[in-house]
């Protein structure tokens, strides 16, 4: 029996990464090898681990991936790493999908670990549902409490990003295709949402992970649903849907329900149509066979706006990362530990180079 | 003793080992964004690792090496030190001032400000 030595071993795993990357973005060996300046010989030896890179080797490597450095160079946490990697030639594109939705969000685990380990960011502890979620009613339940724990009643939630962050779980907007994801590492727990729904449907898709968080499960991927997972799913979707949309509030809006009234909550509650309508059949208001004449029914940019006093909604939209971290990232640049360029990078788009304060002490010594 | 000094694109190649990769990686994750500004996160990580002077000529990562404890200097600190050290007179060093300067390198003084510029920062 032949033992491999640990830094063969982190080798062959580096060559690991660089072969599910180089897959995940459809291309050869050679394709890859062109690319990038080396051989497709040198390629497969790099995907084996018999051949190390160097730096300008990884450069290029996440340049041509469009992947960050340490995509290479560590593993995925724990929970994420249990999952099937994506390894064979015939790849999906929802398994691709999910590939890069899932290495944006170990990007930004890592960027949360990094504000925390400068001191700079402080998270709040996750807030754990101490009962038991069997069913969709319980999920329900489970909504209803976090809605008491939060202060919220039955008022609309104005920012997700602001309640996930109280909850413990800092979410970040993504331009990526896909719904979101989130994974608990240790006692961090972060989610990337796209940017690419509409905001009602981005709303959800950040409701989803809380879901996911508060009811205590590690990792979710919205692309990766399995059929042994639906059942569960089904049960962080309706908990999504009343955190967002309470039952009890639509039962509560009296005679007369009508296209306007659900317009109206649609829009003071930031949710999507479909959610609206959905949640108006649970509490009640619309017959469950009103369902399909109502769906197609979807208000325009105006009534929702009208609806609301045509005051414009950040959240999800302006908003890509949580405030306390928005704040830990101008720290560190105020205190030198991050370039402003770094800065722009960890704010994914909030914020530009101009929006930061010049440094406080002029020049620096030569 | 003089110290020892990394400097710019010198030590990419230095870092064929997954620990150095990872020191590496590190630094741009302070003063790099995408595949920007390597050479300087290059140059600190090196400098860290070696308890060596980093030569950064760009302010803001300057700057950031420095808040990390590492001694970092630009090029025409460089220049001050060889003039001390007699190998190369003030004209020479503010020769080569304008000489980098036209190959597009920012430097925070002209070849006819290099006299006065090294004596108000006290380098000579």
């Amino acid at each position: 029996m032949r033992y491999r030595t640990v830094v063969q071993e982190e080798w062959i795993g580096i060559g690991q990464r660089v072969r599910e990357a180089r897959l995940a973005a459809r291309l050869s060996q050679d394709e890859l090898g062109r690319r990038i300046g080396l051989d497709r010989t040198m390629i497969a030896k790099i995907e084996a681990g018999t051949r190390r890179i160097d730096a300008v080797e990884l450069v290029r490597l996440g340049e041509c991936l469009d992947l960050p450095l340490d995509h290479f160079l560590y593993e995925r946490p724990a929970v994420l790493s249990r999952r099937t990697a994506l390894l064979e030639e015939e790849a999906t594109e929802a398994g691709r999908e999910s590939f890069r939705l899932e290495a944006e969000l170990v990007s930004w685990l890592r960027d949360v670990r990094q504000m925390q380990a400068l001191g700079v960011l402080e998270t709040s502890p996750i807030l754990r549902y101490p009962g038991r979620i069997d069913t969709e009613d319980a999920a329900r339940e489970a909504a209803s409490w976090l809605r008491g724990q939060l202060g919220v009643g039955t008022e609309p939630v104005e920012s997700l990003v602001e309640v996930c962050q109280d909850v413990g779980l800092l979410v970040a907007v993504v331009d990526l295709p896909g719904d979101g994801a989130s994974v608990l590492d240790d006692d961090l727990a972060v989610a990337v949402v796209s940017r690419l729904g509409d905001p009602g449907r981005r709303r959800a898709t950040a409701a989803h992970e809380l879901g996911h968080v508060v009811l205590g499960d590690e990792y979710s991927s919205d692309l990766d649903v399995h059929a042994s997972r639906a059942g569960r799913e089904a049960a962080i979707d309706a908990f999504a849907a009343e955190f967002l949309l309470p039952a009890a509030i639509l039962r509560a809006s009296g005679p007369g329900f009508g296209r306007d009234m659900l317009i109206r909550f649609a829009s003071t509650y930031r949710t999507s149509w479909s959610l609206a309508v959905r949640q108006a059949v649970r509490a009640g208001v619309l017959d469950q066979g009103e369902t399909m004449s109502w769906l197609p029914q979807r208000p325009t940019r105006a009534e929702l706006l009208d609806a609301t006093g045509w005051t414009p909604q950040p959240d999800l939209e302006w908003t890509r990362v949580p405030p306390h971290y928005a704040h830990a990232v101008l720290e560190a640049h105020r205190w030198h530990l991050v370039t402003t360029a770094r800065a722009v990078e960890l704010m994914r788009g909030q914020l530009e180079a101009a929006d930061f304060p010049p440094p406080t002490d002029g020049d620096a010594a030569p | 003793m003089t110290p020892r000094l990394v400097f710019d694109t010198t030590c990419l190649s230095h870092f064929a080992r997954a620990d150095r990769l990872r020191r590496f990686t590190v630094w741009t994750g302070r003063v790099g964004a995408g595949t920007r500004d390597l050479g300087e996160a290059s140059v600190l990580a090196a400098a860290e690792e070696l308890d060596a002077v980093a030569l950064v000529d760009e302010r803001d990562a300057t700057r950031v090496g420095r808040a990390y404890g590492i001694e970092v200097h630009g090029t025409v600190w460089l220049l001050a030190q060889a003039c001390r050290d007699g190998k190369v007179t003030e004209v020479g060093a503010g020769n080569l001032v304008d000489a980098l300067s036209a190959t597009g390198m920012r430097l925070p003084c002209t070849g006819a400000e290099f006299p006065r510029f090294v004596r108000e920062h006290g380098l000579l």
